[in-house]
């Protein structure tokens, strides 16, 4: 039911009401294009005006010289009578200009109600002239700063009969008369306002024949406080203001003088003055006017001892003695009945108050007699007012007739305060009158007391234009109302009860809205305490209302902030239709605009209560639509009428759902179906929310925007990415996080792409970030989920989102995007589409192929880097291979199983060698068509037959890094690194297929071809991994003298063939790797390593010879050593003299001394038999003979050295 | 150009794709990923630099077999004997094993501690001690052998000598410094000296340890089958001990994602530095190899399994049963 209620009332209050605001709102818009048509024709008017004033000055300036002269040649006789023939002469322009509104004040038939006193008081400041001035009107000077009283002066009449057009104008040529100095206006006519502090007022008899005027009040002046028109005088009469205005004569805006003065005799256009038209821009308050400067004024001329000793104290006790005397009636006090209790009260109160206006005729007494008056008026109204509602002194029982009783002392007292004119004084009877409604028993009749009261106060306020005092009367009233009266605000009247609390607290906030209001309407709201009238009163009667709040009734309270909401929705319509926010600058502040009574404040008030009362009043989905519903309304409206303000309102409604869905993505656990799918129960209630907020953001206007706008575009869209980052984290497992943030990261760039709101981007690579940090954590360092799908939809999603962005971006249109943010996206979109595709073959493929799955991707990503120009494609096929390379060090020496025959080892390590060698052979293509001009290689010129890029599409050059063009200079520096893995991976498949020891042969091999290729394409690199592997290859075989460890020398050893054949294999390789190296250095060489080119041949020769002999020692151990030796050492010298090399021959001679020292010393001790003997002679034949050969070639030889 | 390197490029995607398939068709076995093999390639170059030392500092045979006796009969001391039937009995086995080993030069001896633990080991110079719960852990004589030939393993491809060898080294050239320069103080500090950098030594080549174990491993199967025992034999009795003692108790899950894979490969080479044995099933799976590799060479030969014999204690020198269930043929 309740919602139903609720329900009702969206639909049968707040949408009309929304509709009556567009409608006047649309109203308002209209007005304010008549109004701007009016001031134009009226503008027009006023030059035709001038210009016909002038023309009729120019004729009777004529009219004048021509009499003149007639008079002089006596054509015409000359008037008697006339004390001079020299009239006046005409005012100026400018002058005729400025004392218009007084001549129209002039020409106004006298009524019989006196002249509004204000407008007439008012000093008319000069106007700068709106033309240069006439010759005949030089600037205004200082002296002539003196306003004029409104009032014509008969005496100044012009001839003619015609309206006076010229009074004692200032800036006259002719001197003024003594008698009429700057003439101030009556004190009694204008409040007492003096011309300037320093000029005292003359003497009434000083004003020259007064205009009808009421008569005096037979009180002294009582003093004032400096209020805002005085000082905001003295300002104006401030000789550097002077100054400050006649150097700028554009400046023509009418002051607030002039405003008073053109409401006091109508508007050209016949409305009422102040209302419904657009109030003149605020004024800041006058410099000096705080609080201590005000009482410094209000004591000037004062002792401040007589002001408190004769004012202050006097109030006191006037106070004090009415409180006594309300007790008095209060009291039941035997001695006297009701009837003595009223009459002593009459009594008192008659007596202060005839006190009170006997003594203020003396003017020591004037201060003095204001707590007389003031305690005698609240004597007299608390008696009344006890003469029905208080027990002990009740002689009415009528609560008709006590009431009018009360009504009537009430009016008395306002219409005696406002004679006085004095704020302090009624501000003091205000004071008193609440104060015995507190001390008073609860009653109805002392509900209704405050009724009339209330009335009197904001009548006079707004008759007086005081603004203190209904500020005073608020915090009186509300104060009043809750300390006696706050719970009858929500309970039921009771039957027969005159009036409900709640009416009367309801009738107190309307009355001063209303007062707020009326001032908004006639533009006075620039001072502090009127500007503190509406949110004084929206507080305080919120406040009261919520002190005593049921706790029993959980609809009371949304009901009650629902239909205040409703209450300031009228307000704010009133204050929209009243200062339509064209009337504000465009740069003011919003705070500014609120206080000042535009509707900014009022429908943020309404926002407030009703999306608190709908936090009260709801929860779960019917919360979050309440909240939209809200949003939204103030969202189309502010679209409709263009008020940015509105829409940055609904922005702030909709965060409060955000927030509210935030807490329910915490709070709530539970979940349901929805077609057929299982997600939180929020899950359809933060869609919604989400997707307002896009839709929102989408129809705000985008860059540039108004005011707020930009703010409403980030709010909505961000909230709304941030609840959908979070509800996809709470429906999706940890895996799938990645790919539907990633996705969700992608719609937003593309709205950033092809709208111009850069927000959009920004939540887009934030979303991004953290997908592919997500992706990281979530596939890559976690376990994948027990479903077949979930690494294809978890990574093969992002592959193809950020492929395709990737490619989107960096070769079709970047749209709306700054261009500086094209290349980062796409290079960060191709890294994550990238690392998503190794992280999915990973996640696919057996540990042993993920190596060559990887490698494809690698020759892909190369080929589209080199084919098109993409250098970050290239720097992926650099990071991939690595990656390869390291994955196949990982997984695929050590793998297992067999294809026939062939080990898995083999069939995954070669092709990954394929794969090295063609990259790098596609590399080197490519540096070097770089860097023969071919390519564009530093320089971003694109090569020929590439696609267009985003560039072409925007016209703008695009960073180097993102230009397509060659390999760059560093690229191609770094690109023998990739001769190093082929090499690894060779030496390390040799390692694992054939073993320890018997992988040699490969080394050997390796090395060989290494030294021919790196020879041969002068690649020192290869080189030097030869000369490495040669090294290792060499201590291998010394360490483990080609016998692996199941071999064994004697019964057992069915690989011997083998052993041999690998030793005689690694030691021809050797030799051959020697005589692959140049003899001598090569100029045409690149001259990479080539020192260790030349010592390497030599160390080639050395290690086979050593590697030989190591072997023969182990084949041929025992006495046959030497021979076999000493042949070896003979194979040497004989290759080293046929081959013609130094190194073999060397090798052969100390291998040659070695075998003698052996047979010397070894041999001769331990050999026995033939094998003694045989040794010796077979050893010595071989040295003979290459002592023979020696000799025969010497002369060669002598060639060779 | 283009054209040879558009072939090329097909080739190559032909290659990868192309092996992948290959791979997936055929037989495969679960492999271990990690850093296994950069840790070998890496321990083998540490071992071949340590080798070249070793090599031209060698200890001579009989320096070898003095320090090896003076070890053994501080243990002979220390644990009790067993009876001198089984004394003799392992003794008569082992020395059918030393006849194939590459260092004829050293003097082997076998002894049988009176201890229940399942143990074995060697010491330099040909020490082989085995206790008596190995000795009933067999169940034939050719187990016996592979034991004993693992341990003869140690001794003649120099592990148990290179442990010392250094040791060895350092008091060699502290006593000569000592003798030529004279003093005590020369030799303690040149001893203290180079015992520290025995220390940095031994921790250094700790990492392969293991490898060592597995050439031993290998040679000692090599002996047991050059002696004419069942090859199976040593593969049955690291399946028992395997069974028994476990070491590998249940083989680790596959890592599921990329990063427990390379923590997992982490901790793994860093454990196995420490470790001086292999696990067992690492041990087994690696003589399974050596089989493989010499299965040309077993063919048609006809080995003996020794049951009867192990259990009287009997050694096959002296009496070879010639029934079907003691021999075993290729």
């Amino acid at each position: 039911m309740p919602e139903i209620l609720f329900g009702l009332f969206l639909v049968f209050v707040v949408l009309p009401l929304w509709f009556i605001i567009h409608t006047l709102t649309r109203l308002s818009s209209l007005r304010r294009s008549l109004e701007e048509v009016g001031q134009s024709l009226g503008a027009q008017l006023s030059a035709v005006r001038r210009e016909l004033a002038l023309s009729r000055q120019r004729y009777r300036r004529l009219r004048r010289r021509t009499r003149r002269l007639a008079r002089h040649l006596g054509l015409l006789p000359r008037p008697e009578g006339r004390p001079s023939e020299a009239s006046p002469p005409p005012p100026s322009a400018s002058a005729s200009r400025r004392e218009r509104p007084a001549a129209r004040s002039a020409r106004r038939p006298p009524t019989g109600a006196p002249p509004r006193p204000v407008p007439a008081a008012r000093p008319i400041p000069p106007l700068p002239p709106v033309a240069p001035p006439a010759p005949s009107a030089p600037p205004v000077p200082a002296t002539a700063a003196s306003p004029l009283p409104s009032a014509p002066l008969p005496s100044l009449a012009p001839e003619g009969g015609e309206p006076a057009a010229a009074p004692a104008t200032v800036g006259a040529p002719e001197p003024s008369p003594p008698s009429a100095p700057p003439v101030p206006s009556s004190p009694a006519v204008d409040g007492g306002s003096p011309l300037s502090a320093a000029e005292p007022s003359p003497p009434p008899s000083a004003v020259a024949a007064p205009p009808p005027s009421p008569p005096p009040l037979p009180v002294p002046p009582v003093p004032r406080p400096p209020s805002r028109p005085r000082a905001a005088h003295r300002a104006r009469l401030d000789p550097e203001t002077m100054a400050a205005t006649l150097e700028n004569p554009v400046s023509i805006e009418p002051l607030p003088g002039e405003e008073a003065s053109a409401a006091a005799i109508g508007t050209l256009d016949g409305r009422p003055p102040g209302f419904g038209r657009r109030p003149p821009p605020d004024e800041p308050p006058p410099a000096g006017s705080s609080w201590f400067e005000q009482l410094r004024a209000s004591l000037s001329g004062e002792e401040w001892e007589a002001v408190v000793g004769g004012s202050w104290l006097n109030k006191l006790g006037a106070l004090i003695l009415v409180i006594g005397l309300a007790l008095f009636l209060n009291y039941s006090y035997g001695h006297l009945g009701p009837a003595g209790r009223v009459a002593t009260g009459y009594a008192v109160g008659l007596a202060l108050l005839g006190a009170g206006l006997w003594l203020e005729r003396q003017e020591r007494y004037q201060i003095f007699t204001l707590g007389l008056k003031g305690g005698g008026w609240a004597a007299l109204y608390y008696t009344s007012y006890a003469v029905h509602a208080i027990d002990a002194s009740r002689l009415i029982e009528s609560p008709a007739l006590g009431m009018l009783l009360l009504v009537g002392v009430a009016a008395a007292m306002i219409a005696h305060a406002l004679q006085y004119r004095s704020e302090p004084m009624a501000c003091l009877a205000y004071f008193i009158g609440y104060a015995t409604l507190v001390i008073s028993p609860r009653s109805d009749y002392s509900l209704l007391a405050s009724l009339p009261l209330l009335a009197s106060l904001l009548i006079a306020s707004y008759r007086r234009e005081w603004d203190q005092t209904p500020l005073l009367g608020l915090i009186l009233s509300y104060a009043c109302y809750a300390l006696g009266y706050g719970d009858v605000f929500w309970r039921p009247p009771l039957p027969g009860a005159l009036v409900s609390g709640k009416a009367i607290l309801v009738v107190h906030w309307l009355a001063f809205e209303a007062f707020d209001l009326l001032e908004v309407a006639r533009g006075r709201r620039s001072t502090g305490a009127a500007r503190a009238i509406f949110p004084v009163n929206a507080v305080g009667f919120i406040g009261v209302a919520l002190l005593h709040a049921p706790s029993g009734d959980p609809y009371a309270l949304p009901h009650f902030l629902a239909m205040t909401g409703a209450g300031y929705l009228v307000s704010t319509l009133i204050r929209a239709w009243l200062r339509p926010p064209a009337g504000f600058a465009p740069a003011t502040p919003i705070l500014e605009r609120a206080l000042a009574g535009s509707y900014e404040g009022a429908v943020s008030l309404t926002t407030g209560l009703l999306a608190v009362a709908l936090w009260l009043r709801f929860t779960g989905f019917r919360l979050i639509a309440g909240f939209l519903l809200l949003a939204e309304m103030l969202f189309v409206t502010g679209r409709q009428t263009r008020q940015s303000f509105l829409r940055w309102l609904g922005l702030l409604v909709y965060e409060l759902g955000a927030l509210y869905g935030f807490h329910l993505m915490v709070t709530v656990e539970a979940a349901r179906e929805l077609f057929g799918l299982t997600m939180k129960a929020w899950t359809p209630g933060l869609g919604l929310l989400i997707a307002v907020g896009y839709l929102d953001a989408l129809l705000l206007p985008g860059e540039p925007a108004e005011e707020f706008d930009g703010q409403s575009r980030a709010g909505f869209s961000v909230a709304a990415t941030l609840l959908a980052v979070l509800c996809l984290a709470s429906n999706l497992r940890g895996q799938l996080h990645g790919v539907a943030w990633l996705a969700l990261a992608l719609i937003l760039l593309e709205v950033a792409r092809r709208t111009t709101r850069p927000e959009f981007a920004w939540q887009a690579y934030g979303v991004g970030a953290l997908a592919a940090g997500t992706m990281v954590v979530q596939n890559l360092a976690r376990d994948a989920g027990p479903a077949a799908w979930e690494p294809w939809v978890a990574l093969g999603g992002p592959v193809l989102l950020t492929g395709f962005t990737a490619w989107r971006l960096r070769f079709g249109q970047s749209g709306n995007l700054p261009l500086d943010h094209v290349p980062p996206v796409s290079d960060l979109s191709a890294d994550v589409a990238v690392g998503a595709l190794l992280g999915l073959l990973w996640h696919l493929l057996p540990p042993g192929l993920v190596a060559l799955g990887w490698g494809v991707v690698a020759v892909v990503a190369g080929e589209i880097g080199y084919g098109w120009g993409w250098p970050r494609l290239r720097r992926h096929l650099q990071v991939v291979l690595a990656l390869t390379f390291g994955r196949a060090v990982m997984a695929n020496f050590t793998l297992l199983g067999d294809t026939a025959g062939l080990s898995h080892r083999v069939l995954t390590v070669v092709p990954l060698l394929a794969l090295f060698i063609y990259e790098w052979l596609r590399g080197a293509e490519e540096a070097s068509a770089s860097a023969s001009g071919s390519g564009d290689g530093d320089d971003g010129a694109p090569l020929a037959g590439e696609p267009s890029s985003a560039s072409e599409a925007t016209g703008q050059p695009l960073p180097a890094t993102f230009r397509p063009g060659g390999m760059t200079l560093a690229e191609r520096d770094w690109q023998w690194w990739w001769l190093y893995p082929p090499t690894i991976m060779a030496a390390m498949l040799f390692r694992f297929e054939f073993g320890r020891v018997g992988m040699v042969t490969g080394w050997a091999l390796l090395t060989v071809g290494l030294v021919a290729v790196g020879r041969r394409a002068r690649l020192g690199h290869l080189r030097a991994q030869s000369y490495l592997l040669a090294v290792m290859t060499f201590l291998r075989c010394w360490g483990t003298d080609f016998l692996p460890p199941s071999a064994l020398p004697g019964a057992f050893d069915p690989n011997r063939v083998d052993r041999l054949l690998a030793g005689i294999a690694v030691v021809l390789a050797f030799f051959i790797a020697q005589f692959q190296l140049p003899r001598r250095e090569d100029p045409a060489d690149d001259g990479q390593l080539y020192p260790f080119d030349r010592q390497f041949r030599s160390a080639f020769c050395v290690m086979g010879a050593l590697i030989l002999t190591k072997l023969i020692y182990h084949e041929v151990s025992g006495h046959a050593l030497s021979i076999a030796w000493g042949c070896e050492a003979a194979l040497l010298l004989a290759a080293g003299f046929a081959l013609r090399d130094r190194p073999l021959r060397l090798s052969g001679l100390f291998l040659l001394f070695f075998c003698v020292l052996k047979l010397l010393v070894y041999d001769f001790a331990n050999l026995e038999g033939a094998w003694r003997y045989l040794s010796f002679c077979l050893v010595g034949a071989l040295v003979m003979g290459i002592s023979w050969a020696y000799s025969r070639f010497r002369d060669k030889l002598r060639e060779y050295f | 150009m283009k054209r040879v390197r558009t072939i090329g490029l097909l080739m190559l995607l032909v290659l990868l794709i192309g092996s992948a398939l290959v791979v997936t068709l055929g037989r495969s076995r679960p492999s271990p990923v990690g850093f296994q093999a950069v840790v070998e390639m890496a321990l083998d170059a540490q071992r071949d630099l340590d080798q070249v030392g070793k090599q031209a500092t060698r200890i001579s045979e009989a320096d070898e077999m003095r320090l090896g006796e003076e070890i053994a009969r501080r243990a002979r001391q220390w644990w009790p004997m067993a009876s001198s039937d089984v004394q003799d009995y392992v003794r008569e086995v082992g020395r059918r094993l030393a006849r194939h080993v590459r260092r004829p030069g050293i003097r082997y001896t076998f002894h049988v501690i009176d201890d229940g633990l399942v143990n074995a080991f060697a010491l330099p110079g040909g020490q082989i001690f085995l206790m008596r719960g190995m000795l009933q852990f067999v169940e034939t004589e050719a187990e016996l052998a592979a034991v004993l030939g693992h341990e003869i393993a140690h001794v003649d491809l120099r592990h148990c000598i290179d442990l010392f060898h250094y040791e060895l080294l350092v008091k060699k050239v502290a006593g000569a410094a000592g003798r030529v320069f004279g003093g005590d103080l020369t030799e303690f500090v040149i001893q203290a000296t180079g015992q520290i950098g025995v220390l940095v030594h031994r921790i250094l080549t700790m990492g392969y340890q293991k490898q060592l174990e597995f050439d031993a491993d290998e040679q000692g199967w090599s002996l047991a089958v050059a002696a004419g025992y069942d090859p199976e034999a040593a593969m049955a009795t690291f399946a028992r001990l395997d069974d028994q003692f476990g070491g590998s108790a249940s083989p680790r899950p596959p890592p599921r994602n990329p990063a427990a894979e390379i923590a997992g490969a982490i901790r793994t080479a860093a454990g196995s530095y420490f470790h001086s044995h292999p696990p067992t099933i690492e041990r087994l799976r690696h003589l399974r190899q050596v089989k493989q590799a010499n299965a040309a060479g077993l063919a048609g030969q006809r080995f003996y399994i020794g049951r009867w014999n192990l259990r009287h204690l009997t050694p096959r020198s002296r009496e070879e049963r010639s029934t079907s269930d003691e021999f075993r043929t290729y």
